[in-house]
């Protein structure tokens, strides 16, 4: 979790911001109400790696597997989202499916 | 448009803009606070870096309205005489070699000291990602933020 909020802080809190909420309008809320779907986790790798496919949207964060399964742990068990870890192996796998 | 009162270096900056202006536009174009750099636009970059609230942030993409009561620190704000630990070091290890990503580059590792006052190299690289230098002085960026930490921590070099 550490690493990963560092990894955060680094890279996406401007627009996500401090307490994951992002700003409205602009910056999507990371804070889910349900637990967090396997579709939602391989919509999550997607964005970090490739980015948002609309115009002035997301643009792909440079990082390691490794950092994004930090960064994707660290955000799925913040601020009230609860999800079980996602392995590097497991995210591996959704990055190369 | 709308009218903000912005709490910037400890001091109120009274200011009437447009609600969706990016704060580093306030802060260069308004306020005349030219420390502050405008690099990608997009918060890719990091040169644009300011702390709100003590967290470092891309100016370039943070709406005015959104920031409320909440304290901005800028380069101009770090301190008093340019003598925080890390714009010191930054001097000694000759960081800079055109210099445009330094304010970014030091705001955010300001920043990482106020969290991990003596960072890993590796929680270093992590925390500093952010903020690219095309002039690849990274090493000395390294350097410069591991000296100022041993400094804070009343440790010296052998």
């Amino acid at each position: 979790m550490a690493r990963g909020k560092e990894i955060y802080i680094a890279n996406c809190i401007t627009c996500h911001q401090p307490d994951g909420n992002g700003i409205t309008g602009i910056y999507p809320s990371l804070v889910r109400s349900n637990k967090i779907s396997m579709d939602q986790t391989k919509r999550a790798v997607q964005l970090i790696s490739h980015g948002s496919s609309f115009e002035g949207g997301m643009k792909p964060i440079h990082l390691s597997e490794k950092e994004i399964a930090d960064v994707i742990n660290y955000i799925q068990n913040s601020w009230g989202n609860e999800t079980p870890a996602t392995s590097t192996t497991e995210l591996r796998a959704i990055i190369n499916n | 448009m709308g009218h903000y009162s912005l709490k910037i270096n400890n001091k109120i900056y009274p200011v009437h803009i447009e609600h969706d202006t990016p704060l580093l536009w306030v802060l260069r174009d308004k306020l005349k606070l030219y420390g502050t750099k405008y690099g990608c636009g997009i918060a890719q970059c990091g040169a644009c870096t300011v702390h709100v609230e003590g967290i470092p942030m891309r100016s370039c993409s943070i709406p005015i309205d959104s920031i409320g009561d909440k304290s901005i620190t800028t380069i101009e704000g770090l301190s008093k005489q340019s003598n925080h630990p890390i714009q010191i070091a930054w001097e000694e290890e000759d960081v800079p070699q055109c210099g445009y990503c330094q304010s970014g580059q030091i705001m955010s590792a300001a920043a990482l000291l106020e969290r991990i006052p003596n960072p890993t190299d590796k929680q270093i690289e992590r925390a500093m990602k952010g903020n690219i230098c095309r002039c690849g002085t990274y090493s000395r960026i390294q350097n410069a933020i591991k000296s100022a930490a041993k400094k804070i921590n009343g440790l010296h070099d052998e």
